[in-house]
């Protein structure tokens, strides 16, 4: 047993986990977290500026933009979490394909990925989009369909390499279960870097959902999500620029979480190598 | 017997009490090395690996990688304190009074550049002059027995041997006053070796610069030089001619080297 | 180099092809049916004579490999067929789109280029002070921004500070550089770090050291002996975004009201006009891959050692 040494303080991890614990906790308790009801509507109100009843100010129909923003938390990081799952399974699939399908299984995946991921992420996902019609569902589908080659590219030459050493070949010869083999041997490999990339990906994908929702392309209307929040807000960018500022921060929070986690993974990873030299 | 005239163009390297250590307080890698190289002679500075050798070179050259510092001490080229130089003048003196052949050409050559550019650089620093330095190029890169053909191509198409032998040329374009050779022969086979050391005679015999010739191979050293000193765990423990530690005297240091070189032979 | 470049450009065609292969697919086998779609919006009743005359008009009585392959020979006279929408050759379309977003795009790039490059190399001059700790917090605040949301506040500042009361757009360069900077900020400054560290390394290698030991100056070193050496990955990390910015400009076209292909996009999205979504894809992808080839291209002219018509790994 290699004894290690107690690994330094790795404050963008810490900082990165203690966001998206928060995050998690907003989107898990935000009905009973919201001041005010994320659905009201209230003529009377329509874009007033941040004050102590309405802490980021009313939006277009007046309803209160940070209820909407906590709410909204569901369905961002909720579709957000959806989609990269969905892309990481396609590419975990694919990769093992890829790896154990032998040499044909190999080069089909290869050219499979190398053709999609000569496309344009986005333009991808706005092409799949356009073909299945603007909805929540087409916008996660759509996003799983542009992201995966990325990752899989990624997976593949991790596992690739993972597989081919020369323990996992021995421990194959050997007659062990191959899925004792997986377990045992090639995940511990490739584990590591696998969270950092699934993290950066998380934080794209919040992104890119977003994006689309921003379009009018994902989650419509009533319901509260930040891409969608901002589609609303930019008629009155001008004259209510207070609007920005709720899914803004939400935005900007969640992004910076997942960059953090996926930067001290990394250093982690890095750190721990560093030892074992 | 009379000692023939330096050129004009020798230079004179005089190294007083050089300290380095690794910071400012840590441990000492090189202790008060003092030696004096008259112009046009030749000099070898002999070493195990681990001795200290190219911390010398690397001082010498004011090209220490950080954390090493030097304490003290003083190198003089042609009475000038290198170490009192500004980072201006330091750099006029670079490569015109003092060069140094590095030790894995492999990666002392710019990887992306063809070889007879590289040489015409080099010879730009002393003929501002394009066309001009091409041709003292073309002339270096062929006194060291290396054609145009091949000075068209890159540094990963070439052996090591010719490699060396380009780094000899640079030395021949730039007439340097002072020349350093860190390990030239090193990780060649002796055909290599002999064809890099004709090409430094030629260099030094053209120029009539000094040589001092880093090497821990003595029967190297012995083709080029007719005094040595050896450095010892940062110490220089002794100085006489080569012949003198051929036959294994001056100490424990000396009899190591001597004892690699009859088994090299072997 | 010969070798390499006919190698990149067989490689390159065969991606092409089968990028066609993923448009067409894409809309022969999208939900929905777009004869019924397209009478509809015609406003003629979907009897089965009319749905039958309009279905051999969009060809969709035969085999796939069958309708692929007359696509294919349309696509090779440049008829990407009707826009559903409009009526006009999609043709047509794309080529009035085109130069907004490859004029926005390529301006773009070259911002990147130059924000990289200042923030990098400024950086590694004095790779600990605080230049560089100021640089990476930027670093992390732009690429954590979505850029429309940069964007609209762009446009907000805009109105309240500037008193813009529409948005400056078209062909006037601040409808431009405006758009253009915002689009070139985060991977800019992300390349930026890229580019400081590279050089911070590649000056430790020995034919640095040699160049010093030669004496010649800072800027010659930096460009001939550190930027050679560090410019094929540069080039590559660079053409990559061109990715991002065909995408990217989807978002800042329709903020900033230009009529280029982002925009087009999404007015066929709104109208589930596929021959023009199709052509989108196809052409998005195509200028993708040519950039690419080209930085590859460019990559092997700065560094000899790519220049080997590699075995595909």
């Amino acid at each position: 047993m290699i004894k290690t040494q107690a690994l330094p303080p790795n404050p963008s991890l810490i900082w990165g986990l203690r966001l998206a614990a928060l995050l998690l906790l907003v989107a898990l308790l935000s009905p009973s977290l919201t001041p005010h009801d994320a659905y009201a509507i209230n003529l009377d109100r329509r874009l007033e500026a941040p004050s102590f009843e309405y802490p980021f100010g009313t939006d277009r129909l007046g309803r209160c933009v940070l209820s909407r923003t906590v709410l909204g938390t569901r369905a961002s990081l909720g579709l957000a979490l959806l989609a990269s799952a969905g892309a990481t399974v396609a590419a975990l699939a694919l990769s093992v394909v890829a790896v154990f399908g032998g040499r044909s299984g190999d080069r089909a995946v290869r050219l499979l990925i190398d053709v999609f991921i000569s496309f344009p992420s986005l333009v991808l996902a706005l092409a799949f989009v356009g073909i299945a019609g603007p909805s929540a569902f087409a916008a996660v589908t759509a996003i799983v369909w542009a992201w995966w080659p990325s990752e899989a590219r990624v997976m593949r030459s991790l596992l690739d390499s993972a597989r081919h050493r020369n323990f996992v070949d021995a421990a194959f010869l050997a007659g062990v279960h191959p899925v004792r083999v997986v377990v045992r041997h090639i995940l511990p490999q490739v584990g590591p870097a696998l969270a950092v990339r699934t993290s950066l990906e998380m934080s794209s994908v919040i992104v890119a959902l977003s994006t689309l929702s921003f379009l009018g392309l994902g989650l419509q209307p009533p319901h509260p999500e930040w891409g969608t929040m901002l589609n609303e807000a930019w008629p009155f960018v001008g004259t209510a620029p207070h609007l920005l500022f709720g899914p803004g921060l939400a935005l900007i929070a969640s992004v910076l979480a997942f960059n953090l986690i996926a930067e001290g993974l990394r250093v982690r990873v890095d750190s721990r190598q560093l030892q074992e030299w | 017997m009379v000692k023939p005239l330096a050129s004009p163009n020798a230079g004179h390297l005089k190294v007083e009490g050089l300290t380095v250590s690794v910071g400012g307080p840590g441990p000492t890698l090189l202790e008060d090395v003092s030696f004096d190289l008259p112009p046009g002679n030749r000099l070898a500075l002999l070493g195990t690996s681990g001795s200290g050798k190219s911390v010398t070179a690397s001082a010498l050259l004011r090209l220490l990688r950080p954390p090493l510092v030097v304490t003290s001490g003083r190198v003089l080229v042609d009475d000038v304190d290198l170490y009192g130089l500004d980072g201006r003048s330091m750099r006029e003196h670079r490569g015109r009074s003092l060069f140094m052949i590095f030790q894995s050409p492999g990666t002392a050559l710019n990887p992306c550049t063809n070889i007879l550019t590289q040489v015409r650089r080099a010879a730009e620093r002393r003929e501002p002059s394009r066309a001009a330095a091409l041709t003292i190029a073309a002339q270096a890169l062929d006194a060291v027995g290396l054609n145009l053909r091949q000075g068209l191509q890159f540094p990963f198409e070439l052996s090591g041997g010719m490699q060396q032998r380009v780094l000899v040329a640079m030395a021949l374009a730039l007439e340097p006053r002072v020349l350093l050779a860190d390990e030239p022969t090193t990780g060649l086979d002796s055909l290599a070796q002999r064809e890099v050391l004709r090409a430094l005679e030629v260099m030094l015999e053209r120029t009539g610069a000094s040589l001092l010739f880093i090497t821990h191979d003595l029967r190297a050293a012995n083709v080029l030089c007719r005094n040595a000193m050896v450095l010892d765990r940062g110490r220089l423990v002794a100085k006489g001619p080569l012949s003198d530690f051929l036959t294994g005297q001056h100490g424990p240091a000396a009899h190591a080297l001597a004892r690699s070189a009859a088994e090299a032979d072997r | 180099m010969r070798g390499r470049l006919g190698r990149r450009l067989l490689w390159t065609l065969t991606t092409i092809a089968l990028m066609s292969m993923v448009a067409f697919l894409l809309v022969a086998i999208a939900p929905g049916d777009p004869v019924v779609a397209e009478l509809r919006f015609m406003g003629v009743p979907a009897t089965p004579n009319t749905v039958e005359a309009l279905r051999r008009e969009f060809d969709l009585d035969a085999p796939l490999p069958v309708r692929y392959a007359r696509w294919i020979v349309r696509l090779s006279r440049l008829d990407l067929g009707e826009s559903i929408a409009s009526g006009r050759p999609v043709a047509a379309e794309l080529a009035r789109a085109l130069p907004w977003t490859l004029q926005l795009a390529f301006v773009s790039l070259v911002m990147i280029v130059a924000l990289s490059l200042s923030t990098g190399l400024a950086a590694a001059l004095h790779p600990y002070g605080r230049l560089t700790t100021f640089l990476r917090g930027l670093t992390i605040m732009a690429i954590s921004i979505p850029v429309y949301w940069l964007a609209l506040a762009a446009v907000g500042l805009g109105a309240v500070v500037l008193g813009w009361s529409t948005v400056v757009s078209d062909a006037s360069l601040g409808g431009l550089l405006l758009p253009a900077f915002i689009l070139s900020l985060a991977p800019g400054l992300a390349i930026g770090r890229v580019v400081r560290q590279r050089v911070i390394d590649e000056r430790l290698e020995d034919h640095v050291r040699l160049a010093v030991a030669l004496g010649r100056s800072p800027a010659q070193i930096l460009i001939q002996d550190v930027g050679v050496v560090i410019g094929p990955s540069l080039v590559t990390m660079w053409a990559t975004t061109f990715g991002y910015l065909l995408g990217g400009a989807v978002v800042v076209e329709r903020i900033f009201d230009r009529p280029g292909l982002g925009n087009l996009a999404l007015h066929a999205i709104a109208a589930r006009d596929y021959p023009v979504l199709q052509a989108y894809l196809l052409c998005a992808g195509v200028a993708f891959v040519l950039v690419n080839a080209a930085a590859d291209l460019l990559s092997a002219w700065l560094d000899p050692r790519l220049r080997r018509s590699r075995v595909d790994d």
